[in-house]
């Protein structure tokens, strides 16, 4: 077995055990970290394919942003763990994990059943006489030639570690200082992808305004001594609906706080119940 | 060489592996971190076929990006979401969303 081989099984193994754990811990900040570990085990097989830059963008952004939002959130929260696998419904501890199982299954059949795939991703197979011409089709001549071809132009799998020798059409080396993988995406995202890559700037744009507008204090909150004022408000998503039995079950909640803080002499907590009730009457 | 197949079952056991903990956990914190897995499961795939076929190299990488751009936008309106969804019932126990059922 080739090394690369064996360096893929190793992070595929430690990934998987570690995306087990993060379903199976019962403290969400245990599977956070455990998501990283899975992430970081993720980048490495991004380097392993010759993608050295999705690796960075796979530890920068999910590891580095995405899992410390979460673990933020955690924190504003305090989240407390959840209640432990057995003392579930039925629903989520036996059939949850069938389901899945059942969908791992079809997926792996999938696999397997196309035959291309099982030799190593050769298009020669009969059957996949149409994927080979839809392949022969959209084959263009460019700079960016990275997967390695056998003489009878048959792909034979991944690019290696980068170190290959990669010989250009015309028998040239291809070395990755001179253009390398970020350049080339680069070159790919801004003149095939450019519109797709302008939309994902909207989607951006529009996720950070709905994310404040949604996570906006509610109004009674908002307001100060002075009195709610609907002013620059927006959507109030927090807030019940007057009347709706969450309404009710609130104020019935305010009053029952404010009766036990002034037994408890806790003078702030008092005064801020009794606000929040004045504010909802 | 990696062969594609390979690829293709670490990105479907990833994946199940995401499905299950939606289906199981009841943390929405937790169900989102899974829903996290199951977008990288995706890009395993992606950028897998990207370096199996000579046709379109570059395809399933910029594929990443814009995957990995959605997941941080659904991150941040998802949070967004708990966070206001824990301030007005104390919980983010997902079973205990049912507000549209009343």
């Amino acid at each position: 077995m080739v090394l690369e081989q064996i360096i893929f099984i190793v992070l595929a193994v430690v990934a998987t055990l570690s995306a087990i754990g993060m379903v199976a811990m019962k403290d969400p900040v245990h599977s956070a970290l455990m998501l990283v570990f899975t992430f970081f085990n993720l980048a490495g097989i991004y380097i392993l394919m010759g993608a050295e830059f999705l690796a960075a963008i796979q530890v920068l952004v999910y590891a580095g942003a995405i899992v410390v939002l979460f673990l933020f959130v955690m924190m504003l929260l305090q989240v407390r763990p959840g209640p432990s696998f057995n003392k579930l419904r039925f629903f989520q501890s036996r059939l949850g994990p069938v389901l899945a199982l059942v969908f791992l299954v079809e997926v792996v059949a999938v696999i397997f059943g196309s035959s291309f795939l099982l030799n190593g991703g050769k298009i020669t197979d009969a059957n996949n006489r149409q994927a080979a011409q839809v392949a022969a089709s959209v084959k263009y001549v460019s700079e960016t030639r990275i997967p390695n071809q056998d003489a009878q132009g048959n792909t034979t799998g991944g690019t290696g570690i980068g170190l290959a020798d990669v010989r250009g059409p015309n028998g040239e080396r291809l070395s990755p200082t001179t253009g390398g993988h970020p350049a080339l995406l680069g070159k790919e995202l801004y003149s095939t992808y450019l519109f797709p890559f302008e939309v994902a700037s909207l989607i951006l744009l529009i996720a950070a305004i709905g994310a404040i507008v949604i996570a906006r204090r509610s109004i009674e909150h908002d307001a100060g001594e002075g009195g709610p004022s609907r002013i620059g408000r927006g959507i109030s998503l927090t807030s019940a609906l007057p009347d709706s039995p969450q309404y009710v079950e609130g104020i019935k909640r305010d009053e029952e706080l404010a009766a036990t803080a002034k037994t408890s002499r806790d003078a702030r907590l008092a005064a801020a119940a009794e606000r929040k009730l004045t504010m909802r009457k | 060489m990696i062969p594609v197949a390979w690829y293709l079952i670490l990105s479907g056991v990833l994946f199940s592996i995401g499905m299950a903990g939606v289906l199981i956990r009841r943390n929405v914190l937790v169900i989102f971190m899974c829903v996290e897995l199951m977008m990288n499961a995706v890009n395993i795939s992606l950028v897998g076929f990207a370096r199996s076929f000579t046709t379109v190299h570059f395809a399933g990488d910029a594929f990443f990006i814009f995957v990995v751009t959605v997941s941080a936008a659904e991150a941040a309106v998802g949070l967004a979401i708990i966070v206001s969804m824990s301030r007005q019932n104390d919980s983010i126990d997902a079973d205990q969303l049912d507000l549209l059922k009343e």
